[in-house]
């Protein structure tokens, strides 16, 4: 009845779904999570609390009342009733920020709009699935905060959001538009509705540049030209296909005057230093997204202080990146090389989730150079100063949303692993303490016990769901 | 040479179609049904029917009602008396394609300018016990056009139509394709603002699109997959649009996105072979106090499944008051006739059927559909045996 591709899409879910049809076994998740219950206050005892890159607080407590965090320190006085969640050989971090992600994509052939080639009017909130899975499995590894970026199909795409990974359904949008994404590189000209040759006299959306890499300059010249050109109250001279639509013209300008952050995704070498010349002649500082060649760029990106969202990192390049020779010189020192080059740098995992998500692109960070602090940086503070929301994300002090991660050792080592999840005060993860006898109190024991242990409690953390609505079935 | 060849056929499917038609009986004479039961506005069944049809309309139904002296009376004793079914989404009993294929906005198309009223469709409609469709352009469309409410059976072409129903939208993925503007979903909905904002600047714009935009009428938007609820409610909260989601199918998945419509939802099509994840969403809703209609996406699928679809829902815990809400009141609301059909209240249509056990029992056969007040089927009850328990054994008699 429903179309196939619905319900092979929905397959994962369904999974979940029979396993947790017994009604009690709803029931159960329903009164334990989701809006109301999972509020109260919550006080989390670990060996190691990351307040931080610079601040650990060896053996300290978090007290969350509210949603929000209300005290930090070595021992917090915890109200009647809280709950008290106490895992010696635990660390506690802020959650993870990836600042370049692709979630919540659902569709895959729309999505970026293709009547235009700068839509920066568009926003991506308008099509994101925020129930998608997803953010599920980004909530599991410990990310708890995402900024969704625009499709690479535009040369100048559509404002990103930032949103939370789950937690409370009112909460979830963070910021609604923040940014518009530019891509320079092979994806604008192959992607989606690929330009082609006109046949008849007339250009249309279909047959309109580019379909090389200068006719993509052309068209990224040409749309903040005109912005420009609008901005000094003249009319440029020429405004056909490939000309930025009127609509998008004051956001265009929001972004010279520097109100819009712009960020440009650019693999290969070329493209990034084609993105430093064209943002050099309009004077518009970026974020570089994707950089798989940054390390070969280094000096141009320290002069001018350009940030940049590197990642993912892969051991061969799949996908999108696979095609088109822009990310086959990838190397996994990148994040190092840059750090060291006092280059300001964020680790990204883009279209990875689950376990392939921002904590296994620390780890390789780190064996790959980064220390530990370097790498808890590189995942938190880092992508919220440059999402601009580091004063409500990206480290635990008091007064901000409880948006934390539990781990079950070390961050980022090979056998840590996200054991309890906090969003908005919601816990939308919890995995079962490891039995006692898995180490001495203190950090980085881990145990090979607790295996069976593990499995059962992941089945229940996706039986609470994340998403607000889930919990309620 | 084609144009003659299309006469002959238009002239022969009209012969055929007359010739199928089911008997009108009735006419404007008074008239009595008696039964054992009836289904009461709030879906409800009340024993003991008694109900007075008069001009086509209910002039009378109770289980006490007085028949009056001379008035021909039916005696179906064994019978249970329910409203015709209304379908809110169908493509049925239209001439040709229901999409304009050359632009995605289509504000000014009109389903109403589809209706055949011969289409041999209705007959299967109304043997299904489809009493009133809504008549909608197809999911291929950002605005695929107004729709139109008509009868499944009836006299002319004007009289079947009851009158236009909301506004059609989509932001399915089939509304969006490379070949023409808007290609995505996010491009859909900043046309959709676009458009909204100039059909408010312009106060003298009195059509469809823009009554819906200034808030004086709903709209029916094809939200198939998930994604697109959330979209739909972010659309409801900055432009406070009335919005009914069509195919909710993620709806109980997505609850704080529907109530934020405010609105209820058309759920279906249900067969036997869905999962659990859709054919619970009705008994969810219903317990978290979201209204909801059914549909049978005919032609697409049989007309017959939305007493179906009706049945599985119930399978999950549905009770029966809201099932048959689900198939009467609520979508007639959804189009905007429930002064006319929906229910069995005195002064509306006559539209109902009899069924020969309980009103929402699978194995219950509808045995006489009755529209405006006529009989536009009865079923041929002669059993295997040979034996006949027709309805006209006992065919009637005066009071």
């Amino acid at each position: 009845m429903f179309r196939r591709v619905i319900i092979v899409a929905g397959v994962a879910l369904w999974a979940a779904f029979c396993a947790s049809s017994a009604a009690a076994d709803v029931d159960a998740a329903r009164t334990g999570s989701g809006q109301g219950a999972d509020r109260g206050s919550i006080v989390l005892k670990a060996g190691k609390i990351y307040a931080d890159p610079s601040r650990i607080i060896e053996g300290g407590e978090v007290l969350i009342e509210d949603g929000k965090i209300v005290a930090v320190g070595k021992e917090v006085t915890a109200p009647e009733g809280a709950r008290v969640i106490d895992r010696p050989n635990g660390t506690v971090t802020a959650g993870l920020i990836d600042a370049n992600s692709t979630a919540g994509f659902t569709r895959r052939t729309d999505r970026a709009e293709h009547e235009f080639e700068c839509i920066a009017h568009l926003r991506v909130i308008d099509m994101i699935d925020l129930g998608h899975r997803a953010f599920e499995r980004l909530a599991s590894a410990g990310v708890t905060t995402v900024y969704v970026s625009a499709d690479s199909a535009s040369v100048i795409g559509a404002q990103g959001a930032v949103v939370q990974t789950g937690g409370p359904s009112d909460q979830r949008v963070v910021r609604e538009a923040y940014g518009v994404k530019a891509t320079i590189g092979r994806e604008p000209i192959y992607k989606g509705s690929r330009s082609r040759t006109p046949r008849r006299r007339g250009t249309t959306y279909l047959t309109r540049r580019p379909t090389t890499r200068m006719g993509l300059v052309w068209v990224f010249r040409k749309s903040f030209h005109d912005a420009q050109t609008f901005a000094r109250g003249s009319k440029p001279g020429s405004r056909g296909a490939g000309s930025p639509v009127d609509e998008a013209i004051p956001y265009l300008q929001a972004i010279l005057r520097g109100d819009i952050p712009l960020r440009i995704q650019a693999r290969a070498q070329l493209d990034i230093l084609t993105a430093i010349r064209v943002t050099d002649e309009f004077g518009i500082p970026f974020v570089l997204e994707d950089a798989t060649d940054a390390n070969r760029c280094v000096d141009e990106l320290r002069e001018r202080k350009i940030p940049v969202i590197f990642g993912p990192l892969f051991d061969y390049p799949s996908g999108l990146r696979r095609g088109g020779g822009e990310a086959n010189r990838y190397r996994y020192s990148t994040p190092s090389v840059l750090l060291n080059a006092g280059v300001t740098m964020a680790l990204s995992a883009n279209d990875l989730t689950g376990e392939a998500a921002l904590p296994q692109q620390a780890m390789y960070a780190m064996r790959f150079g980064l220390t530990r602090r370097q790498a808890l940086a590189a995942v938190t503070t880092t992508p919220a100063a440059l999402l601009e929301i580091q004063d409500i994300a990206g480290s635990v002090a008091e007064g901000r949303p409880a948006n934390l991660v539990v781990w079950s050792g070390e961050p980022f080592d090979v056998t840590t692993r996200a054991d309890v999840v906090v969003i908005g005060g919601c816990i939308v993860k919890e995995c079962p303490a490891r039995s006692s006898a898995a180490g001495k109190k203190g950090t980085g024991g881990s145990g090979d016990q607790g295996i069976e242990g593990a499995s059962d409690g992941w089945w229940k953390a996706r039986l609470r769901g994340v998403s607000g609505d889930l919990d309620r079935l | 040479m084609s144009r003659q060849t299309g006469t002959i056929v238009a002239a022969l499917v009209a012969t055929w179609a007359a010739g199928f038609t089911p008997p009108v009986e009735g006419g404007d004479r008074p008239f009595a049904v008696r039964a054992k039961a009836y289904v009461d506005r709030d879906g409800s069944v009340v024993n003991g029917a008694t109900l007075i049809v008069k001009d086509g309309k209910v002039s009378a139904i109770g289980s006490d009602v007085r028949v009056p002296a001379g008035c021909f009376v039916l005696d179906r004793p064994d019978a249970t008396i329910c409203p015709g079914f209304v379908d809110p989404h169908v493509t049925l009993g239209a001439m040709g394609r229901t999409g304009e294929a050359a632009n995605s906005i289509e504000t000014e198309a009109d389903a109403a300018e589809l209706f055949n009223r011969y289409h041999h469709d209705f007959d299967r409609a109304v043997r299904a016990g489809v009493t009133t469709v809504l008549l909608t352009p197809r999911s291929s469309h950002l605005v695929g056009g107004r729709t139109v409410a008509v009868k499944t059976a009836g006299e002319t072409t004007l009289t079947r139509i009851v009158g236009p129903g909301p506004i059609k939208l989509s932001l399915a993925p089939a509304a969006f394709t490379t070949a023409r503007p808007p290609t995505s979903l996010q491009g859909g909905l900043a046309r959709l603002r676009g458009m909204i904002a100039a059909a408010r600047a312009d106060r003298n714009d009195e059509g469809a699109f823009a009554k819906w935009a200034r808030g004086e009428a709903v709209a029916i938007v094809d939200t198939i997959e998930a994604a697109e609820l959330g979209s739909l409610a972010r659309l409801v909260a900055d432009e406070r649009v009335k919005c009914v989601a069509l195919h909710g199918n993620y709806a109980a998945e997505r609850l704080s996105d529907i109530k934020l419509t405010g609105q209820p939802v058309i759920l279906g099509t249900y067969e036997f072979t869905d999962s659990l994840r859709f054919t619970r969403t009705p008994v969810i809703l219903q317990r978290e106090g979201v209204g909801f209609a059914l549909t049978s996406n005919a032609p697409r699928y049989g007309p017959e499944l939305l007493r179906i679809g009706a049945a599985i829902a119930m399978a999950q815990g549905l009770d029966a008051a809201a099932a048959h809400a689900a198939l009467t009141t609520t979508p007639a609301e959804i189009i905007g006739v429930q002064d006319r059909v929906g229910s069995l209240e005195v002064g509306k249509d006559a539209d109902f059927i009899l069924m020969d056990g309980q009103s929402l029992d699978l194995t219950s056969r509808i045995i006489e559909v009755f529209v405006d007040g006529r009989r536009v089927y009865r079923a041929d009850t002669r059993e295997a045996g040979g034996t006949s328990r027709s309805p006209d054994g006992a065919a009637g008699r005066v009071n």
